[in-house]
């Protein structure tokens, strides 16, 4: 009778984990924050030395240690979940959209998410005459980011400094 | 086959006088209105004055010595019978109890289930995006740039663990400090 107990305990278990396993297999949760960095003038500095935004906490460490920005201001924080074999469109600040495709989890048994980004600019029409696509290819790159980990995209030019982008991604 | 009546058993009491008396009088009732019982009292009572007239055997002493060794052999023969039997009940139950500990495990899995049916599967805890303490180990496998005037590099740091990608432009190459993204 114990026995039985546990062994439709167990199976009920399996029975009902299973579509959630499933799904953890088959997409994933992509999030991307934008950041604008950028330095001041001396006039405009204030007592502290760096501008964080507190919405970026999370960053914080990483900005402050790896960039020499002084004003780091949050723009905003856009989340999707894709399926592997399939792509997402991310619509950033200033024009700006990134396109995220995953392609595997757990090659070679390892937690790793590889995924092709592709981070995107509008070009305005008659900018560079007519024939000339809509959105450029500012950066491409195929990563294998570690599950729930996160990596930082920038670069670009903003109005307000340099477009930062944290991208994380867990399967 | 006669049929028992329910006071029968009362009677032999009843006839010495030994019932409380409360079923004293409801077999003294019942034994004027049934004929079966006031016919066995009669019969209870003849065996009585019977055996009352006659006085008690003689028995020697060696009869009585035996009579007791012989009851002693009996009894103990239904004692260790009764014992095995008892025994027997206890290590196979026809209908044993599930255990408490059963219902525990059973419990525990149910809640497994909800956790991971609520938090999300194979997580620690709800995922709030990236954080400095998750592990952000990253390869980038390959990297370019489409656009005129850009040009994409990465590198990597330790402590904190992280992969910047970065995108150089000549437009705002001259608005950084030092050579790379803010490099310090």
């Amino acid at each position: 009778m114990r026995t039985t107990v546990i062994v439709c305990s167990i199976a009920l278990l399996v029975m009902l984990a299973a579509p959630a396993l499933a799904a953890s297999s088959r997409e994933i949760v992509v999030e991307v924050t934008s950041i604008a960095a950028a330095k001041r003038p001396a006039s405009e500095r204030g007592e502290a030395a760096v501008e964080l935004d507190p919405r970026l906490g999370p960053f914080s460490k990483n900005l402050l240690s790896l960039f020499a920005y002084d004003s780091y201001t949050f723009l905003s924080k856009d989340r999707a979940t894709v399926e592997f074999s399939d792509a997402t469109v991310l619509e950033l600040p200033e024009h700006f959209s990134i396109e995220v495709a995953p392609e595997q989890l757990g090659r070679d048994g390892s937690d790793m998410i590889e995924m092709l980004v592709t981070l995107f600019r509008e070009v305005p029409r008659g900018e560079r005459g007519r024939g000339t696509p809509e959105r450029e290819v500012i950066l491409r790159t195929k990563i294998r980011l570690k599950n729930g980990g996160t990596v930082l995209l920038g670069g670009p030019p903003i109005r307000a400094g340099v477009l930062v982008l944290a991208l994380s991604a867990r399967g | 086959m006669r049929r028992s009546c329910r006071f029968e058993r009362y009677l032999t009491a009843f006839a010495d006088g030994e019932l409380p008396e409360k079923l004293n009088r409801k077999v003294e009732a019942h034994v004027g209105r049934c004929a079966a019982c006031a016919s066995e009292l009669d019969s209870i009572r003849a065996s009585d004055r019977i055996l009352k007239s006659h006085g008690a055997p003689a028995v020697s002493n060696d009869r009585w010595a035996q009579f007791r060794h012989e009851l002693k052999l009996e009894l103990d023969v239904v004692d260790r019978e009764s014992r095995r039997t008892a025994k027997i009940r206890e290590t196979r139950p026809v209908h044993a109890p599930v255990p408490r500990r059963s219902y525990a495990l059973a419990a525990a899995c149910v809640v497994v289930l909800l956790v991971i049916l609520t938090v999300g599967p194979l997580g620690v805890g709800p995922w709030r995006g990236g954080t400095a303490a998750a592990s952000n180990e990253c390869i980038v496998d390959s990297i370019e740039s489409l656009a005129a005037g850009y040009t994409p590099m990465f590198f990597s740091s330790q402590d904190p663990e992280m992969t910047v990608i970065w995108v150089f432009s000549e437009e705002v190459e001259g608005g950084i400090r030092g050579e790379g993204p803010g490099a310090k």
